[in-house]
């Protein structure tokens, strides 16, 4: 089909004005900050509403158009944004509906357009609070943070690896509706007797498992249903410094299998100096440059929540820490080692997302690679050195890597990031975070670790292993996108 | 009773599948958590209370016709009896180890059953008067030429066929503990007969019945109040078994160890010598958990099973466990080790139900799990009072060439005294 | 064939085998027996006798846990039960790789020893661990901290219905078992109830024990009935049963009083404390605690527990050190006082037994909380279930308002028992989610008793579908096919999907495929 008959077609559907063909804005969907080899899109379609959404994927069933859903605003980091196959940008900005906050069951039921920054005061509002990922950016979009298993601060309300996703609309690649667990049916969503909380099913198959870090590549969820947790009444921080990254895996283990009900604090993860620094600092380069060097190599962040009997809570909890720290022979405190003074700003930096430009990630260098994978507690030391290795085998500045450590599942597995800032201008700057990137992500497959989120080039990397759970996804594929249409190549197989 | 009495009863199976594995709350380790030989050792359900309970339920239906998987099937249990317990313990609605001896003799009674050997036990039984088939007149051949039995006494000592033809020894030590304790006793002599415990136990009741008859006649003859036995086997079966046939026994029976607690405590038994032995004590089935009296019931069963008058069920909760245990630990020298599993949950020695007889295999097989039961209690010993559990200990040790002893507790008893 | 690969020890389709699978009582239209029941003890050999079945369209079903699950004649039964090993246990990493052949029980002994807890997602302590892999909804009462085993399963290594093995989450990298998700997207979600081949190894979620490496149980025999009774002790600086009464249904009505017992279930999910909280309800709370029919039936006759336990809420706490039990303690007695509760009075409680009164319930409710249950709801033979699907709490309260009139006419035709308040909900993560499930109490026994609870239930399903409760995408296989098909284009076409699921992976439809999946016609 001509482009100029396809652009009508679209226009028809969703009106002119929500149909961009620019240059500009159709070069800046075409790249981002990963290594993901830029392809310009036909245009960028901004559907409003579930109906145009369908007829959208209709029509590029009909002609065989790719089409690439991205809901969040900028900076994409990570190439699941980048339309391998050319074909159509579908923009869901617009679809930026908050649909329901239900403080009840403390559930939020949003489009894809929502974002961090719009949810999160809204909650606030409701005395609620979300199980945010680290500092996500205010464009970035709540429904696919989640629907992308990103590893969420509080492990302790994380009951699987897909919470706290619960139910979902979706439009399959075929131009199906479709709803997940309770909010299936019976009926139409006005009809159902039910608050629609249950993620699991219709009948047997687990739909929200097989949508869940599939990158848009079986459907389109044009709203989700994700949990909610009641704001914390009173707060306490506490840091434990540490020298080296492995030494803080034991007691975040521990001070996850101990405390009321089971976990010391809400918030823990840990952060070495540089990654601190970046979020921390306010005048740039000066206030980042004293706080690099000021603070510990790492250091491991607690906050401690209550919520009944908040400051009772709150002081169970704190013996709780002390008993482990007694134990394990560390010593919390309140106090940010290092950088004594800025505990409320990170307490407060922590509940929200990140409203600053540039994104906390880019403030370096302007561009990031980062490097994630997910390792068991009794593995994740075996892994730590890999990057910084690599990095150093290029002639990376290894103290200029920002780490990032996070219990996930109520401390069943770990989220361990490496990012690594690249000046997107300098081609040499690229050249090497590329090969670190790429010889790294190598590196800690082949050792076991767990790149569950497969972006960008780890796709091929992880496929390329795992031929019986390829195949299975191709059928898949067949299924929810028979005509391919659906982020085609995004996930490299399909 | 028929088994179309005990309809009911097998529409109570839930299949919670108590009856495969050890009561959850005293289940200490994976290695030990199951219950019954026949379903660890063969797997399919079949062989289990359960299964047995729905063949019983579909031949009850007239759906499934008699073959030799079935009467294999049927005649592989070892009535250890610990279904019964764990159903009644959960449910308290069904007579499990009754069904699955009225479905053996149902099959007796169709011609089916029982197993050929079993039928040999018969025909000895006939002959013989002892299933073993050996000479009547050689019952008392182990007899001391310094033992006494007295007329008449208060208590009189039934030997049992397995304890006189097979391990006379327990015989002797009995007798030798009695004596030295000054304990006035009599006996059948020629009088005695098989207890009947197989035969009942294989389904064919009608010589059981002709034994038991007899049995009491004899023993009611003596006027004795006190019927002492050192067989297990015996003991369930005159507790349990006989009351269903003859009604009131009228005498009290005792074990051995009953005896041997009650002297110890009225200081008529000095144990003196040390017998330093690590050892683990084995339940018999027929002495904890199915050594209680029998109750008949007459009534009427109401909706959800209530019984009108309330019955009283044998949870096994009367059977003897601390007797044997309080003399043991009443013994210098001798250190006491629990199995895993024990008391009214012990795992079966493998030798009752006539499996010893018809399933060899299956007997050592069951034997042999309870010798490693017992090594990793780290017991030197295993000792039990029944002398068909000894006789398959026995074997298994020897099998296994396991560092394992086998003793009964009358022989421990005379080591130290 | 199949003896060649497992043996012809272990495969037999002799009828005394069969008939201790099925129970003509349980009959079609969902439980036909197998004509042969196999046992393998190998994945292999699992993947061996599977593909026999696709090269000669044999049709087969699994055994799970208490159901048997023909669903047609002439299938192949497989009974993983030789399949019973614990092939590790990881403390580090807090999980236990079983096969599908281990109890719950078995289980939960064996972490107990490693300071561990398996928050055993049913009540039958000698249930299949296994059973999750199939995604059984199995909902057990420890989910409020732990949800249940929806959540629990991790890596998988699986059979599929044409006999392939495919290694599920951080397996399939080479990246060990304690990831059921990804790479990419969730392919875990397809392991379903049998009807998606047979899930042979599992990683199953672990959570931390500050109890005794070894339970303390005390033996004691009953002093009326002579029964054996397991107390467990547990230590009571770490571990709390509260029982409360909250205001019943003689002082507030059906609905006021559920509505109120159902707020201070939500107050207790926000307050994140207690490891288990749960709406109990009367009659397995006094069965749990009678030795024999006859004294359950006394205490349901004499009235006491229709009114004592008409609203009751139940919370188990465990705590990692006096100071955190005392807390929540003072949280959870808080919020009661603030929806009118009261403790309920000490009859319950661990002298009850003592004073000859009750057995306890808190024994008995210890024992289900630990996955170690009697079982003894069962007592009288079984009863039938009929449930609502997992919800919101509030979804569950307006479900169960349809059974005091539902259940009128069977318990006035003296079919049924007059249990008053017949079932219970159980809070899951915090809260957020609840489960519920309305035992109905006759004599499966008695063909009309047993026909009455079954008309209930049938007729709790279609008042659940009348007033639009998400029951019936749970219960497909009570429904059965040509129902499903009618219900399925209110419900997303899920049966269409399903279907097509279904026929990618088991394109010689041998898999179980009556069984919540319509094959093609």
């Amino acid at each position: 089909m001509e482009r100029e008959v396809l652009i009508d077609k679209l226009a028809e559907i969703v009106g002119s004005e929500n149909v961009v063909t620019i240059d500009e804005a159709l070069e800046e969907f075409s790249r981002d900050h990963s290594f993901v080899k830029p392809v310009k899109p036909l245009c960028i379609v901004y559907p409003k509403n579930k109906e145009e959404v369908k007829r959208i994927v209709r029509f590029a069933n009909e002609h065989e158009i790719p089409l690439v859903p991205v809901s969040s605003g900028p900076p994409h980091l990570r190439g699941d944004t980048v339309p391998r196959e050319g074909g159509i940008i579908l923009n869901f900005s617009k679809m930026k509906k908050i649909l329901k906050i239900d403080t009840r069951n403390r559930t939020v039921i949003v489009e894809p357009g929502v974002t961090f920054g719009e949810l999160v005061p809204e909650l606030e509002k409701h005395g609620l609070k979300l199980n945010m990922p680290l500092l996500p950016r205010a464009s970035k979009s709540v429904l696919t943070s989640y629907l992308e298993r990103e590893p969420p601060l509080m492990p302790k309300y994380q009951f699987d690896y897909v919470d706290p996703l619960l139910t979902m609309e979706v439009i399959f690649g075929t131009g199906d509706e479709f709803r997940t667990g309770t909010a299936s049916g019976p009926g139409s969503l006005e009809e159902i007797n039910a608050d629609m909380v249950n993620p699991f099913g219709p009948g047997d198959v687990k739909y929200f498992k097989l949508l869940s870090g599939a990158q848009g590549s079986f459907g389109i969820v044009t709203w989700a249903m994700v949990k909610a947790e009641v704001a914390p009444k009173a707060r306490k921080i506490y840091f434990i410094p540490f020298e080296k990254a492995e030494d803080t895996i034991e007691p975040m283990n521990r001070l996850l299998r101990y405390g009321v009900m089971g976990s010391v604090a809400d918030e823990i993860f840990a952060l070495n100096n540089f990654n601190l620094a970046v979020i921390l600092a306010d005048k740039w380069p000066d206030d980042f440059e004293a706080l690099n060097k000021s603070l510990a190599p790492w250091t491991v962040v607690l906050c401690l929540g209550g919520y009944r009997r908040a400051e009772e809570r709150i002081k169970v909890q704190e013996k709780c820490l002390m008993d482990i720290a007694q134990e394990l022979a560390f010593e919390p405190t309140p106090y940010l080692p290092g950088a004594p003074g800025k505990e409320k700003l990170l307490i407060q930096l922590l509940s929200r997302p990140w409203e600053r430009e540039p994104y906390w990630k880019l403030r370096a260098k302007g561009s990031c690679a980062e490097i994630f994978f997910l390792a068991p507690p009794s593995k994740v030391t075996q892994f730590l050195h890999v990057v910084p290795e690599v990095a150093a085998k290029h002639g990376c500045d290894i103290s200029s890597i920002g780490g990032y450590i996070q219990p996930i599942v109520q401390g069943h597995a770990y989220h361990v990031e490496f990012d690594i800032p690249y000046d997107l201008s300098d081609d040499k700057e690229k050249e090497i975070a590329q090969k670190v990137f790429m010889e790294a992500s190598e590196e800690l497959i082949r050792l076991g670790a767990f790149f569950s989120r497969p972006y960008g080039a780890w796709a091929d990397m992880v496929y390329s292993r795992y031929a019986e759970g390829t195949s299975i996804i191709r059928k898949l594929k067949d299924i929810f996108d028979p005509k391919h249409v659906l982020n085609p190549g995004v996930l490299s197989i399909i | 009773m028929s088994l179309e009495k005990y309809r009911r009863d097998i529409l109570c199976c839930t299949r919670c599948g108590f009856c495969k594995v050890i009561s959850t709350q005293k289940q200490k380790s994976w290695k030990y958590n199951r219950a019954c030989p026949i379903h660890k050792r063969y797997g399919f359900d079949a062989y289990s209370a359960q299964g047995l309970l729905y063949i019983a339920h579909e031949i009850l239906g007239g759906r499934l016709n008699y073959t030799e998987k079935l009467k294999e099937i049927v005649y592989s249990c070892t009535t250890c009896g610990y279904c019964d317990y764990a159903c009644k313990w959960v449910h308290a609605n069904a007579e499990v180890l009754d069904i699955i001896l009225e479905l053996r003799a149902k099959l007796v009674q169709n011609g089916v059953g029982p197993m050929s050997n079993h039928k040999a036990i018969a025909e000895n039984v006939a002959l013989h008067h002892n299933p073993y088939g050996k000479p009547h007149i050689d019952r008392f051949k182990w007899m001391l030429d310094e033992t006494e039995p007295s007329e008449k006494a208060e208590i009189l000592y039934f030997v049992g066929c397995t304890t006189a033809y097979l391990k006379p020894e327990i015989a002797k030590a009995t007798v030798k503990i009695l004596e030295s304790a000054g304990v006035r006793f009599t006996m059948l002599g020629e009088g005695e007969q098989c207890c009947g415990a197989t035969l009942w136990r294989t389904g064919q009741r009608g010589q059981a019945k002709k034994l038991m008859e007899h049995n009491l006649v004899a023993i009611k003859k003596t006027h004795a109040e006190t019927l002492l036995v050192s067989c297990a086997h015996c003991y369930g079966t005159f507790k349990r078994e006989y009351p269903k046939v003859v009604g009131n026994l009228g005498f009290q029976v005792m074990h051995v160890s009953e005896l041997l607690k009650k002297l110890l405590e009225e200081g008529r038994l000095k144990l003196t010598r040390k017998v330093a032995l690590k050892v683990a004590y084995h339940d018999p089935c027929l002495l904890g958990r199915l050594g209680e009296t029998y109750i008949p019931w007459e009534g009427t069963v109401k909706m959800l099973g209530v019984r009108e008058p309330p019955k009283t069920w044998l949870f096994g909760s009367k059977g003897i466990y601390d007797p044997p245990r309080e003399v043991l630990r009443a013994i210098p020298g001798i250190e006491l080790v629990e199995m895993e599993r024990t008391r009214e949950y012990a795992w079966c020695c493998g030798a009752g139900g006539g499996v010893l007889e018809a399933f060899p295999e299956l007997a050592l097989w069951t034997a042999r799990e309870r010798i490693g039961e017992a090594k990793d209690a780290a017991a030197d010993a295993i000792v039990s009072c029944c002398p068909r559990c000894a006789i398959n200990f026995e074997n298994a040790i020897k099998h296994e060439k396991a560092d394992l002893a086998y003793y009964d507790l009358t022989e421990l008893i005379l080591k130290s005294l | 064939m199949i003896e060649d690969v497992v043996g012809p020890e272990n495969v037999s389709d002799d009828p005394a085998v069969i008939a201790a699978y099925h129970r003509t009582e349980e009959g079609p239209p969902r439980n036909y027996p197998p004509a042969a029941v196999v046992m393998p003890k190998t994945t292999e050999e699992v993947s061996a006798v599977v593909k026999i079945c696709n090269r000669y369209k044999i049709r087969f079903s699994c055994f799970v846990t208490m159901q048997t699950a023909c669903t047609e004649p002439n299938m192949l039964l497989f009974d993983l039960k030789r399949m019973d090993r614990i092939i590790e246990i990881n403390e580090k990493d807090m999980y236990a790789i079983v096969e599908p052949g281990v109890t719950r029980a078995a289980l939960a002994v064996e972490c107990f020893k490693r300071g561990l807890q398996y928050p055993a997602a049913s009540v039958v302590g000698s249930a299949l661990v296994g059973a999750i892999a199939k995604g059984i909804e199995g909902h057990g009462y420890m989910a409020n901290r732990f949800s249940d085993g929806r959540r629990h399963g991790l890596a998988a290594e699986w059979v599929t219905p044409t006999g392939d093995i495919v290694r599920l989450g951080s397996l399939g990298l080479g990246a060990g078992w304690f990831c059921p998700t990804g790479p990419g997207p969730g392919l875990d979600g397809l392991l379903t109830r049998s009807g998606m081949g047979i899930v042979t190894k599992i990683a199953v979620q672990l959570y931390p024990w500050w109890g005794p490496r070894e339970l303390e149980v005390e033996t004691l025999i009953h002093p009326k009935t002579g029964a054996f009774v397991y107390k467990t002790r547990l230590p009571k600086d770490k571990f709390k049963l509260l029982m409360f009464q909250m205001p019943g249904i003689d002082e507030l009505g059906w609905e006021a009083s559920i509505k109120n017992l159902a707020d201070a279930l939500y107050e207790i999910g926000k307050a994140e404390v207690a490891t288990s909280v749960f709406k109990y309800f009367n009659w397995p709370m006094m069965i749990e605690s009678c030795t024999t029919v006859e004294e359950a039936w006394e205490k349901i006759v004499s009235g006491i527990y229709q009114k004592a336990t008409s609203r009751m809420i139940n919370v188990f706490i465990e705590a990692c050190c006096p100071e955190d039990l005392e807390y929540q303690e003072r949280v959870i007695r808080e919020i009661i006082s603030e929806f009118n509760g009261k403790e309920a009075p000490r009859e319950f409680y661990e002298d009850g037994w003592e004073q000859g009164k009750t057995l306890t319930f808190d024994q008995a409710t210890i024992s289900i909380l630990l996955g170690i249950s009697s079982c003894r709801v069962q007592k009288f033979g079984g009863f039938v279930s009929t449930a609502c699907g997992l919800d919101s709490i509030d979804t569950m309260v307006r479900w169960g308002m349809a059974i005091p009139e539902i259940r009128k006419e069977y318990v006035e035709k003296g079919l049924i028992t007059d249990t008053l308040d017949s079932y219970w909900i159980v809070p899951t993560e915090y809260g957020h989610m609840a489960c519920t499930e309305n035992l109905i109490l006759g004599d499966p026994t008695l063909p009309e008793s047993r026909k009455a609870m079954e008309e209930y239930a049938f007729k709790m399903m279609e008042r659940n579908l009348k007033e639009r409760f998400p029951d019936v995408m749970f219960r497909f296989g009570a429904y059965g096919d040509e129902t499903v098909k009618k219900l399925g284009p209110l419900y997303s076409n899920f049966h269409l999907w399903q279907m097509k699921i279904k026929k990618a992976f088991d394109p010689n439809s041998v898999a179980n495929p009556k069984f919540y999946v319509i094959p093609e016609e």
